[in-house]
């Protein structure tokens, strides 16, 4: 339960700075903080089993074939995070370029005063 | 059916290998658009009567699948021909200088991205496909690099990221509940769900949508965006993006939530309604002739959330006809205010007049564009708006309706205001010399709107089969056999 909490702590926390905060990089690294959230909802939502008994679903010399069927912690989200990783990666580098261009040509880093 | 998909996807890489060859790199994406527009109808009677699906990599609910019912496959023919049409006119309005190599790249990849949503039937796919077409988006918007487009991108592209962030919140619910992403395989597996969770899910993804789509509260990003870019990239995020957002809601309404039809119907009635009523009455105030024609879109959109809204097959027949005729007609709205702002470089309503003597074919086109999206008879925007009209008042919506015909005029008053503004009147400008190629997408459209406005039942074998599909939610699982 409090693992799920912390989840969207962590959101509602991206989404105060991506609203509340005039600073542009601020504002970017909410949307990161956002994104984080989700990924780490995603990625607990996938966890079965108990702690003791939980593998991480790669086989391997101490993964077999049958301990990752039984007792192996879900694969589907970790795929959907690391895809979701890379586009949240995407967007920030977007932004970032698109902030920095904005700073050379306003001269200033507070959307606010963006007017012309 | 990836072909479909593959094809701009890989053009936009070989755009810029093409510009080491010949000059003439402007053509690829037309090229790619026009091979993926032929693929779509190569499959048309294939789709029409059933379902074209391919799986990736393994059997249905374990691998990726695509799947074209008759909805899927008109939306993508619709998105092909506006993607072609569009790509030749921008050859000749962006220009074919060196530096415009990653514009048509891109144009590609939102191609690509935009049609991978619209055949895809799998959601985490959709998602994907639907951060491509955005990212795209940001980087078309703002690819001029000067202080509007700067700005106006960066606003759109923190609106909208956070927007598609929350459409994988609503995915996330989605898996929780039902354990897979196969779009065929959740109505499968939620099939007796009724818990909060499956309304939240609903709730996350209906506001991603909304962002997308532009709805009330969630427009903000629309009107200083569209003003800043380049026309073509402002006919593709305002039309295009627009119909894969509603495309994107009415799946999920009617075939993964058809348990909360009900809910979501007035949910879509009250955002319909105002929608439309803001839409009219920001664009009469709006002296920036780009902005007029941003909320002009806004407020159709509206109108298709109102015919969805209805909840009746013959309401869902009339929203597909409305947002197929809004996207033909804003497209040619938008085509024929390029020619305006090609040659004199202002958006000023008030520093615009008497242009309709240097260039009649764009003031033609936008008279009927904006006839066609107010309702006007030989038009196409009549047929639709017509039997949005006739569906409200027999689902007893009759407040909904009378909003709906006060906004049609409304409609009116401020296209008039516009085109008086921008063609009658006097005015000292140079003469024009037009291009083919600004001229034939113009033309074209205006042909599909006066036939289709002319003799509606044209497109009846497109939409009838369209609408059969979408309610009809067995048909839809046929990717699972």
């Amino acid at each position: 339960m409090i693992e799920y909490s912390a989840c969207f702590i962590l959101m509602l926390i991206g989404l105060y700075a991506l609203l509340m905060k005039e600073n542009v990089v601020k504002k970017i690294m909410g949307l990161s903080i956002f994104g984080s959230g989700i990924n780490l909802l995603l990625i607990t939502l996938g966890f079965r089993h108990t702690f003791e008994t939980a593998v991480i679903p790669i086989i391997g010399p101490e993964v077999s074939y049958a301990a990752l069927v039984a007792q192996s912690v879900d694969p589907l989200p970790q795929v959907l995070v690391l895809t979701a990783i890379v586009i949240d990666v995407s967007v920030v580098a977007l932004a970032l370029f698109l902030g920095i261009n904005a700073y050379k040509q306003f001269g200033t880093l507070r959307m606010e005063e963006w007017k012309e | 059916m990836i072909d479909i998909i593959l094809v701009p996807w890989f053009g936009a890489f070989a755009t810029g290998i093409v510009c080491r060859f010949t000059k003439k790199f402007g053509y690829v994406p037309v090229l790619t658009s026009l091979i993926a527009l032929l693929l779509t109808i190569w499959r048309a009677p294939a789709f029409l009567t059933g379902v074209v699906t391919l799986e990736i990599w393994a059997q249905a609910p374990y691998g990726i699948a695509l799947e074209a019912d008759a909805f899927n496959g008109t939306m993508a023919l619709l998105a092909g021909l506006i993607f072609t049409l569009v790509a030749i006119y921008s050859v000749r309005y962006i220009g074919e200088d060196e530096k415009y190599v990653q514009f048509y790249a891109l144009y590609q990849l939102f191609v690509a991205g935009t049609l991978g949503i619209i055949l895809t039937g799998d959601i985490f796919n959709m998602f994907v496909l639907l951060e491509i077409a955005s990212i795209s988006s940001y980087a078309l918007v703002s690819y001029a690099l000067d202080k509007e487009s700067v700005a106006g991108g960066l606003r759109y592209m923190l609106i909208s990221a956070l927007g598609t962030s929350i459409f994988l919140l609503g995915v996330t619910f989605l898996y929780a509940l039902a354990g897979t992403l196969n779009i065929a395989h959740l109505v499968v597996m939620l099939q007796g769900v009724n818990t909060p969770v499956l309304f939240a899910a609903f709730s996350f993804l209906f506001i991603g949508v909304g962002v997308k789509a532009a709805v009330i509260p969630l427009y903000l990003w629309k009107p200083k965006a569209i003003s800043a870019t380049p026309i073509p990239v402002a006919t593709l995020v305002s039309g295009i993006s627009t119909a894969t957002a509603v495309y994107i809601l009415m799946r999920l309404t009617y075939t993964i939530f058809s348990v909360y039809s009900g809910i979501i119907s007035s949910i879509l009635l009250y955002a319909g309604v105002l929608t439309m009523l803001l839409g009219a009455f920001m664009a009469l105030l709006e002296p920036d002739v780009k902005k007029v024609l941003a909320y002009s879109g806004i407020s159709q959109v509206g109108y298709a959330f109102l015919a969805i809204g209805f909840a009746t097959a013959s309401g869902i027949f009339a929203g597909i006809f409305h947002i197929i005729n809004v996207v033909l007609g804003e497209a040619l709205i938008f085509l024929s205010l390029g020619y305006v702002i090609l040659h004199t470089g202002e958006k000023n309503l008030h520093k615009l007049g008497g242009l309709a003597p240097k260039m009649p074919l764009a003031a033609a086109a936008f008279l009927f564009g904006s006839l066609s999206v107010v309702g006007v008879p030989p038009l196409n925007g009549f047929a639709s708006k017509w039997l949005i009209y006739l569906e409200g008042i027999s689902t007893n919506h009759i407040l909904a309706t009378a909003v709906a015909l006060v906004v049609s005029a409304l409609t009116l008053g401020y296209y008039m205001k516009a085109f008086s503004a921008i063609f009658l009147g006097p005015g000292k400008w140079a003469d024009f010399k037009s291009d083919w190629r600004l001229d034939y997408p113009i033309l074209i459209l205006l042909a599909l709107c006066l036939v289709i406005g002319i003799y509606p039942p044209i497109i009846y074998p497109l939409l009838q089969p369209a609408t059969d599909a979408l309610l009809t939610v067995s048909g839809y699982l046929g990717v699972l056999a």
